[in-house]
């Protein structure tokens, strides 16, 4: 045992002092060769006899060296150390392709790595918590009669019989966003957070950095009263003050005492990432935790209503998450039975990291396969071009066969020589994408959760070092095995450039560049599709698409305003004032602007439509002033908008979506609605008066169910200030900023962004997808572009005698040119006809991608073959006219 | 030269070892000397091939059984010299004891009647 030690020390030695041992190995024979002869001479040889007799008693010297060298060498590695340096020269020798595959490799590899990493850090690492498989998830669905509402957020008072009656969970917490003012010394600031259970930090099983966590008497106690910051508020502005702990801030004007910090390292899933209606680019990152301080009776009715919270749960070890649904849906049924709505209620658990990261899971998948795609491009490409480079080295080749290379060795050269290119490639590629995802985490696009955690791994470099290894087998193989396919004699006898090629590599190598076209088809009608949904999402929403509509959100302090009529009188200032600024055509408020997701849902009830058997509709409430229709530019479809007058009459608009559910003949105008506002006691009867166009909640789906209700009816506590500008946008802008401030110093304020703005932030997702779609085609269309021309390079130059003799007996140039271009249209033909084949089928996998946009849509198919039959005809031009102005003189004269 | 030179090229490859081991325990020597011990000692009857010797001295040293120092020769050239290292001793003393038992018992099956 010790010897094998000795003998791996006594290799690894020989590795790094190579040269020394061998010039070791030449002294030491020259030694002994010098003894002997001297031996000899003394014995009375003459010293030239003396000198060949030693030399031929010592046999041949190389023959020692090499058995010398058996025993400290490693053989293979030996042997793939010197292939390596071997094929550096070939390589050196050859700039324009090695750059050609180094770049396309780096591009390829590179794409492949930047969306793994976010991959892998998004989907594949778990959440940063104890035991996250434990963690789910609670959401509530209903059933009204045959319509079901979706997966929602929970009620609370259902969520704490929950608690009381089930014994499947370690713990469950319940959770709602919230945003507020914060009050610092000299300004104030709107800070994003969330209302939670005390018990919210032991499920996740993080502890806190300094301070205590919430009590559970705190749940209960009806008001905010405590607060946990994240680390990253405290350092900002509280200066990591530690003393900090105990001590009271002010937020929204109230007093709250801060309870504790949280690490630094603690993740919390962005604002409306996990909640039931996520929407991209209105995520903001949670600064704080206030305790839940659920107000009895108004929040804690169980029913089917104010289904505002969210729950994170852990289950008890060994319990799934069917079983612990099956415990809480009897409880559902009881809560269901008392509900005055009819509606059937049940849970559902999901996996919280599936809760959070579950909708951009399907997009991250595709961009992979359409990078994959490409990768798988790149190969056939370079494969293509090896054997158009090989073609040349069928001598080289045939002397190694000779001196007594195998099969192995010369496979062993071929793939070394593609695992350089390759590796190369890899690393090249590693580092762009390091640089893609460092701009994507800086620039963010898109909201992708979890996106400030994307690094490059361990697992991401294993990956790329797999894929690179991977594609280096995969393009060397084809070209390396058709080669050492060769009988050596022949090759030898004859070599030179007019060895035609076999039938069968014409075959392969046009099989490779159909192929590369058929894959470039299915990216292209693929990017196409998702570009075409893209305008389309636009060309829907084209009338938010404006800059001359602001609008400004703000939060009202609520400890100045706790009545009705305090925020009331609030809004109406701030709409007077705003009215009265030069520069302002329209203003008006609304409580949640047009997409950014549907909020403040709950049933409509028609008086006079209430059938047996009729479902009420959900349909979002907005709580507006009259003028907000015209200040965002929501044209009138029915009746009239509503008037200051309106005031005390309780009169409702509705939207045109809704205004079709009534049974078909009915006028929306003059129906009334039921509904209780939040701080009345009993039901009251509204009139609609008039039926506005619809407005989205999100860019790519159907508008929701609307009802807008005068702000005075119950004045909402956050809300957003929409102004039309006649003049310049910007100083607007400033200038409603202001007002509000001269109003109320204690509201903070955000800035504003136009109409415009928020429809591009809604659509940022879609449009970089779209984006790399496009990118992953164009590059796809270069590359097959590319194959094609090499083909069609190769195959004039191996033609060259043929064509000579065509020429010679009469034909035109013009037959030959349009001969080549033909052979790269027919290619390109069969490309085309098994890639549209290809892509009828994946793009069944886009539909939940596409937008107005059949999978099949014939326009662009079309497009997309005739496109690429240009890109074909413009690859193949210039090597057909070299083809067609072959000398023939030259080319039958070419030995 | 014939007879002799031939059966000295067919000695096993182990028993080169074990005598190049043990002419080196009397002390370190180079090895055109070791050949030239072996063959003296051996009154000429076996006669070491290079073509075998160094490839035996650099298994040997690769094993750790033997240790190598440059340094100048009697003639004033300047020469590899090996010797034993603990390991190498350790692996005489064995070799040494197979080879007794085994000669030992080749001699009793041929002295046999």
């Amino acid at each position: 045992m010790p010897e094998f030690f000795s003998i791996l020390r006594s290799r690894f030695r020989a590795l790094l002092k190579r040269r020394q041992l061998e010039r070791d190995l030449q002294d030491e024979i020259a030694f002994h060769l010098a003894e002997k002869q001297t031996e000899l001479e003394s014995s009375g040889f003459p010293s030239d006899e003396a000198q060949t007799l030693v030399r031929r008693q010592f046999g041949n010297a190389t023959l020692l060296k090499e058995s010398s060298r058996e025993a400290w060498l490693f053989r293979s590695l030996d042997n793939s150390v010197r292939d390596a340096k071997y094929a550096v020269r070939i390589l050196e020798k050859a700039p324009a392709f090695t750059c050609i595959a180094v770049l396309t490799l780096a591009f390829g590899i590179g794409a492949n790595t930047a969306i793994f990493s976010v991959i892998n850090s998004v989907v594949l690492h778990a959440l940063p918590y104890q035991k996250p498989d434990q963690l789910y998830a609670i959401r509530e669905a209903a059933q009204v009669g045959p319509q079901h509402f979706p997966l929602n957020c929970v009620n609370a008072g259902n969520f704490l019989l929950w608690q009381k009656y089930s014994h499947s969970f370690a713990g469950m917490a319940l959770l709602e966003p919230i945003t507020d003012n914060l009050n610092l010394k000299d300004e104030t600031v709107q800070i994003h957070g969330v209302r939670a259970s005390s018990n919210l930090f032991s499920i996740l099983g993080i502890p806190l950095q300094i301070g205590r966590p919430f009590t559970p008497a705190e749940d209960k106690s009806g008001r905010a009263t405590a607060v946990i910051l994240t680390n990253s508020l405290w350092r900002e502005r509280f200066h990591s003050d530690p003393a900090i702990v105990g001590s009271t801030i002010r937020i929204n004007g109230f007093p709250l005492e801060i309870a504790g910090v949280l690490r630094e390292s603690f993740y919390f899933p962005k604002q409306s990432e996990s909640y039931a209606s996520p929407i991209a680019g209105w995520t903001y990152p949670i600064e704080y935790f206030v305790n839940l301080g659920l107000q009895q009776n108004s929040e804690t009715r169980p029913g089917f209503h104010n289904l505002n919270f969210s729950v994170i749960s852990r289950l008890r070890p060994g319990v799934t998450p069917k079983q612990a649904a099956a415990e809480l849906d009897p409880i559902e049924a009881e809560v269901s039975k008392d509900d005055a709505s009819g509606a059937q209620l049940h849970v559902d658990l999901a996996p919280l990291k599936t809760a959070i990261v579950g909708r951009v899971e399907h997009n991250l998948w595709i961009l992979m396969s359409g990078a994959g795609l490409v990768l798988v491009l790149v190969c056939v490409n370079l494969a293509g071009l090896l054997i158009a480079k090989s073609t040349g080295r069928i001598h080289e080749i045939g002397v190694r066969v000779a001196l007594g290379a195998s099969r192995g060795d010369i496979l062993r050269q071929f793939l070394i020589e593609a695992l350089l290119l390759s590796v190369t490639g890899g690393v090249l590629g590693v580092v762009a994408a390091y640089a893609g995802t460092r701009m994507l985490t800086a620039a963010a696009p898109v909201e992708i959760p979890r996106l400030q955690s994307v690094t490059i791994d361990a697992r991401v470099l294993i990956f790329t070092g797999a894929i690179s290894v991977a594609t280096a087998i995969a393009f060397s193989l084809l070209p390396a095995l058709r080669l050492t396919g060769f009988r050596s004699s022949g090759t030898l006898k004859t070599a030179g450039p007019t060895t035609t090629p076999t039938f069968s590599t014409s075959i392969i190598h046009q099989a490779l560049a159909a192929s590369e076209i058929a894959l470039c088809t299915v990216l292209l009608i693929c990017a196409l599709l998702i570009a075409k949904s893209l305008v389309r999402v636009l060309k829907a929403n084209e009338w938010a698409n404006v800059s001359h509509v602001i609008a400004i959100n703000f939060t009202i302090p609520a400890s100045r305003y706790q009545s009705d009529s305090q925020r009331g009188q609030l809004y109406t200032r701030l709409v007077d004032g705003a009215h009265n600024y030069p520069g302002v055509a329209e203003a008006g408020i609304v409580n949640a602007l047009p997409f950014k997701g549907e909020m403040w849902d709950d049933g409509v009830n028609f008086k006079e439509a209430r059938k047996p058997g009729k479902e009420w509709p959900t349909a979002n409430w907005r709580f507006i002033s009259p003028d907000y229709f015209r200040a965002i530019g929501l044209p009138l479809i029915k009746g009239r908008y509503l008037l200051t007058s309106d005031y005390g009459e309780h009169r409702v608009v509705i939207s045109q979506r809704l205004a079709r559910q009534l049974p078909h003949g009915t006028d929306a105008v003059g129906i009334h609605i039921v509904w209780t506002p939040p701080s009345a006691s009993k039901a009251v009867l509204y009139e609609i008066v008039g039926v506005v166009a619809d407005a989205r909640a999100t860019p790519d789906e159907e508008a929701p169910f609307t009802v807008y209700v005068p702000y005075w009816e119950w004045p909402p506590w956050e809300a957003a200030l929409v102004v039309q500008t006649a003049g310049d946008p910007r100083s607007v802008a400033l200038g409603m900023q202001s007002l509000i401030r001269r109003i109320d110093s204690q509201i903070a304020i955000p800035h504003a962004e136009t109409m415009g703005d928020i429809l591009s932030e809604a659509v940022a997702p879609r449009r970089f997808v779209t984006f790399l779609g496009l990118l992953f085609a164009a590059s796809a269309t270069f590359l097959a572009g590319l194959g094609l021309y090499g083909l069609i390079s190769l195959s004039a130059s191996q033609k060259t005698r043929e064509i000579g003799i065509r020429i010679a007996v009469g034909a035109q140039t013009g037959q030959i040119f349009r001969a080549m271009l033909s052979q790269a249209v027919g290619l390109a033909v069969v490309g085309l006809v098994c890639g549209v084949a290809f892509a009828w089928a994946v793009t069944r996998l886009l539909i939940a991608f596409l937008y107005e946009v059949k999978p099949g849509d014939p326009l662009t198919f079309a497009c997309v073959c005739a496109g690429l039959l240009g890109v074909a005809l413009v690859a193949s031009y210039a090597p057909a006219r070299r083809a067609a102005r072959v000398d023939p003189v030259v080319a039958l004269k070419w030995e | 030269m014939a007879d002799a030179e031939r059966g000295s090229g067919e000695l096993l490859r182990d028993t080169l070892d074990m005598l190049i081991l043990r002419t080196l325990q009397r002390g370190p020597l180079h090895g055109y000397a070791i050949a030239g011990s072996i063959q003296q000692r051996s009154d000429s009857v076996l006669r070491v091939e290079e073509g075998a010797l160094y490839p035996a001295l650099h298994r040997l040293e690769t094993r750790g059984l033997l240790a190598s120092e440059w340094d100048v020769s009697e003639s004033n050239r300047r020469a590899k010299y090996y010797r034993l290292t603990a390991a190498g001793r350790r692996r005489l003393e064995k070799e040494a004891a197979r080879w007794k038992l085994v000669s030992t018992a080749i001699a009793q099956v041929m002295e046999g009647a």
